[in-house]
């Protein structure tokens, strides 16, 4: 165990350093497996490793998930989503803020990436509620905050990495997250009609309008956003109907997900140049390529924690300290909620799981529920200081509302996301109902 | 390098070819199994050929810019107070990683072809996707050593 935690923290120190933490990972498993097995052992570990790896089959669902985020993504979708969700909600008091929302669990519903949702919704819908004077830390913090949705909403790439290391049908933990992520929705739709009550200066927008703004969309333009829409929603019923009637493998489901959304894409005019389609294609091998360098990286590091038998001794521990399933998963969340301080959703999945995998199994604890658990975690690292990725995300496509008001925004919708973690933890049904049909 | 330019732009094509090639067979395979009850013989074995000839191929596009995925907690503070070091330590270990991933699939790469290692059900050469990743990955550490520096 004392071997595995300095390798922890030597891996902590080098990521702290700025080393990339692919290559920080790498580098400690690869030194401590030579000390302990020696150096051809510790050089036939990275080699096997990488090369199984970037010839996982089971992975390819990550770039193709990728790129149908990255179609999606160049389609101008997302304008037409948001519309939809204002001619619906346009007019209720903070009626832009709660547009904002469902247009995001929308995008989120054919995009796998956070940080994706939140930067194309932060151009689709910040003008306009800038135009209609809302403030900036509801403005910031809404998108922040829906963005999140990205990775609980599925497909996400996140669940699908976790449903891979802790062998878990990706299929039902998509399942699992359908209702997470509808909780999800309906509680940050909460905190903006509180907010828009508590303070009706921050939604502004009736005034607006009484003083003659001119209206967002009108009648024409809102039945063509809810026309524009009817596409996303066949795809996503699509690929997640054929995946849940076991009809496509995610792996196959993923490879049709991209192909239709290459044709919205092009349906919409876009896509129809060589060079465009090589830009989303280069995007996503970019984004694919940076992913597996952590893989390669956390795989070795975890092959020598394995080799320690840290896993099974923090099961034996857990055992000893007769800490229930439910007491155990808290447990790992609050890690989890520590380690989202500093990494990122791929070095969360990749560092803990295979560490606790043992203890959770012998705990019975159903891996489904604790994926889902997990990714709610990760969701609010993405918007909690010092890492909060999403958040900076925004700062990046809107610079004129500063860092401090965007946490300040953000922060309503932290107490919403923990209020929901909580609920998953004391309610795991919301979590494994929809696959217990599935499965049943 | 003189040579990094089109060194990249060939990599970004054979990117996006890799790419849309596991996009494309992987569609097709499915239309055909379910419409036309004929799957793609070694669909899977190609993908797998594919995945690894995208990431390898796209590695040295990611490098180039520096974009590996980073913890930016202290960084921006320690670049501040160590200006030079701090980079050349960063760039040191990625350059280092990507050898070291490079040389050993040079090496496995090298063995299977010694041994004829070829897949199971299309008997491809393990080699030849082994040796080309070992070139890249190679190719990419280089990049990593002129790349700009960015926070990415």
């Amino acid at each position: 165990m004392t071997a595995s935690l300095i390798a922890f923290a030597a891996v902590l120190a080098l990521c702290f350093v700025g080393i990339k933490v692919g290559f920080a990972t790498l580098f400690v498993g690869f030194v401590a497996f030579g000390l302990a097995r020696g150096w051809d052992a510790a050089f036939a570990v990275v080699g096997q490793q990488v090369l199984e790896d970037s010839m996982n089959y089971n992975l390819s669902v990550i770039p193709l998930f990728i790129l149908m985020g990255v179609f999606i993504h160049r389609s101008g979708v997302s304008t037409d989503l948001y519309n939809a969700a204002h001619a619906g909600l346009g007019r209720i008091r903070g009626g832009l803020a709660h547009s904002t929302v469902l247009a995001c669990a929308g995008f989120s519903a054919v995009c796998g990436s956070s940080l994706a949702t939140a930067a194309t919704m932060s151009k689709v819908a910040m003008p306009s509620m800038n135009r209609y004077g809302y403030s900036g830390a509801l403005s910031t913090g809404t998108i922040a905050a829906g963005g999140t949705l990205g990775i609980m909403i599925p497909p996400s790439v996140p669940l699908v990495i976790y449903g891979i290391i802790a062998e878990q049908d990706i299929g039902l933990l998509f399942m699992a997250g359908i209702l997470p992520g509808i909780v999800l929705v309906l509680s940050f739709l909460v905190v903006v009609s509180i907010w828009a009550r508590l303070s009706p200066s921050s939604t502004p927008m009736q005034a607006s309008d009484d003083q003659g703004g001119a209206p967002l969309i009108d009648d024409e333009a809102s039945k063509n956003a809810m026309r524009a829409v009817i596409p996303i929603i066949a795809l996503f019923v699509l690929v997640l109907g054929g995946i849940y009637g076991r009809i496509f493998t995610p792996t196959e489901a993923s490879g049709i997900g991209a192909v239709g959304a290459a044709l919205i894409s092009m349906s919409r005019g876009h896509l129809r140049s060589v060079e465009e389609w090589k830009e989303a294609l280069v995007e996503t091998g970019s984004t694919t390529a940076s992913l597996f360098v952590v893989f390669f990286g956390t795989l070795v590091f975890t092959k020598y924690i394995t080799l320690t038998g840290m896993p099974f001794d923090l099961m034996f521990l857990f055992e000893d300290l007769g800490l229930t399933a439910f007491q155990l998963v808290c447990a790992i969340a609050i890690i989890a909620l520590i380690m989202g301080m500093v990494f990122e959703a791929i070095g969360i999945l990749l560092l803990l799981v295979p560490v606790f995998l043992p203890a959770l199994n012998a705990a019975e604890v159903d891996l489904i529920w604790f994926g889902i658990v997990v990714v709610i975690v990760i969701e609010l690292g993405l918007i909690t200081p010092p890492i909060g990725m999403n958040v900076f995300v925004v700062n990046a496509v809107v610079p004129t509302v500063p860092l401090r008001q965007i946490f300040k925004g953000v922060l309503p919708f932290v107490v919403a996301m923990l209020a929901v973690l909580v609920f998953t933890l004391f309610v795991p049904g919301i979590a494994t109902f929809l696959p217990s049909l599935a499965a049943g | 390098m003189r040579l990094t330019k089109p060194l990249l732009k060939v990599m970004e094509w054979l990117t996006a070819l890799f790419i849309f090639l596991m996009m494309a067979l992987t569609f097709v395979d499915v239309v055909g199994r379910y419409l036309f009850d004929a799957p793609i013989f070694g669909a899977s074995e190609m993908i797998q050929f594919l995945l690894a000839a995208s990431i390898f191929s796209a590695m040295g596009i990611v490098s180039a810019r520096d974009g590996h995925i980073a913890v930016e907690l202290f960084t921006p503070r320690l670049e501040h107070s160590f200006p030079k070091l701090q980079p050349l330590i960063v760039r040191a270990f990625s350059v280092a990683g990507l050898a070291l991933i490079g040389f050993e699939l040079g090496r496995i790469g090298l063995e299977a072809l010694h041994v004829n290692h070829v897949t199971i059900v299309l008997e491809w050469p393990i080699a030849m996707i082994a040796i080309p990743s070992s070139i890249l990955c190679i190719l990419a550490a280089l990049f990593q050593l002129s790349a700009p520096r960015t926070n990415a």
